[in-house]
């Protein structure tokens, strides 16, 4: 019951903090004297977002993964662990730290009048959007993995 | 024509090197630890699991250097450009390395 409510909960933080981010870039391409304190929150949301993510999927990852593990690599899909795994559980943590970057730049600087600190918001958001988007199909193709595995084992049993 | 330079504070422009450095060392981490099953076992003997090491080390070594980086203040030629072009590129070749290692590997 944990396992289940970890494996959705993590993918279901990494959209939200897709979504902040998605908010994030266009408050920022918006800038202006009266959206400081929506792109504070904005940029605030991502890292806090990002970092539930990473508490619920490494809780998964580390208790409840290993027996998927297993089943994974005895499926048909074994690429599933062996290279979509192993990307995005490293592949993570680079929209993480620049979520946990975000707040620095948004916090310490005026994004309506400074061009600079604008670029690199909209630089890092836009990285932090595409990256997790890619790590959300990781994931997809993950679950696959597990699925078509447990089918066969189940189609075996039954032989 | 001269270039117009950005001016952004200190420390954002010292924890985006950080990000920079850690990025890459993320990737070079990922792949020490494929390459060489000791250092994954090790990792994994600090914290009860080699990811949680990686984790650990990904966000202390990017605070820790961050706020080195901004005490030695040795950040002020560098400007927005700078940092966004360098912030593309470490993540191209962090990106392009864990999916080319992990893809021929």
């Amino acid at each position: 019951m944990l396992s289940n409510f970890l494996v959705f909960i993590h993918p279901a933080f990494g959209v939200l903090a897709i979504l902040a981010a998605v908010w994030l870039l266009v408050e920022t391409l918006n800038a202006n004297a009266t959206n400081g304190s929506r792109l504070r929150k904005a940029a605030w949301s991502v890292a806090f977002f990002m970092v539930l993510a990473l508490l619920f999927g490494g809780q998964w990852y580390v208790t409840y993964y290993p027996a998927e593990k297993a089943v994974i690599l005895n499926g048909p899909w074994p690429f599933a662990h062996n290279f979509f795994m192993e990307v995005k559980e490293h592949l993570f943590f680079i929209p993480l730290i620049l979520a946990l970057y975000l707040p620095v730049v948004v916090s310490r600087n005026k994004l309506n009048s400074n061009i600079g600190a604008r670029k690199i918001v909209i630089a890092v958001s836009s990285i932090i959007i595409g990256l997790s988007l890619l790590i959300e199909g990781a994931g997809a193709v993950i679950n696959e993995g597990a699925t078509v595995a447990y089918k066969q084992m189940h189609e075996g049993e039954q032989k | 024509m001269s270039k117009k330079i950005e001016k952004i504070d200190d420390m954002s422009v010292a924890f985006g090197v950080s990000a920079v450095i850690t990025l890459i060392l993320n990737t070079l981490l990922a792949i020490a630890k494929d390459l060489y099953p000791p250092l994954q076992k090790m990792m994994g003997s600090l914290s009860g699991h080699h990811w949680i090491t990686h984790a650990i080390f990904d966000i202390v070594i990017f605070f820790a250097l961050g706020y080195f980086i901004y005490l030695t203040k040795s950040t002020k030629t560098i400007n927005s450009d700078k940092l966004v072009t360098w912030l593309y590129r470490c993540v191209f070749v962090s990106v392009a390395g864990l999916i080319g290692w992990f893809f021929f590997v």
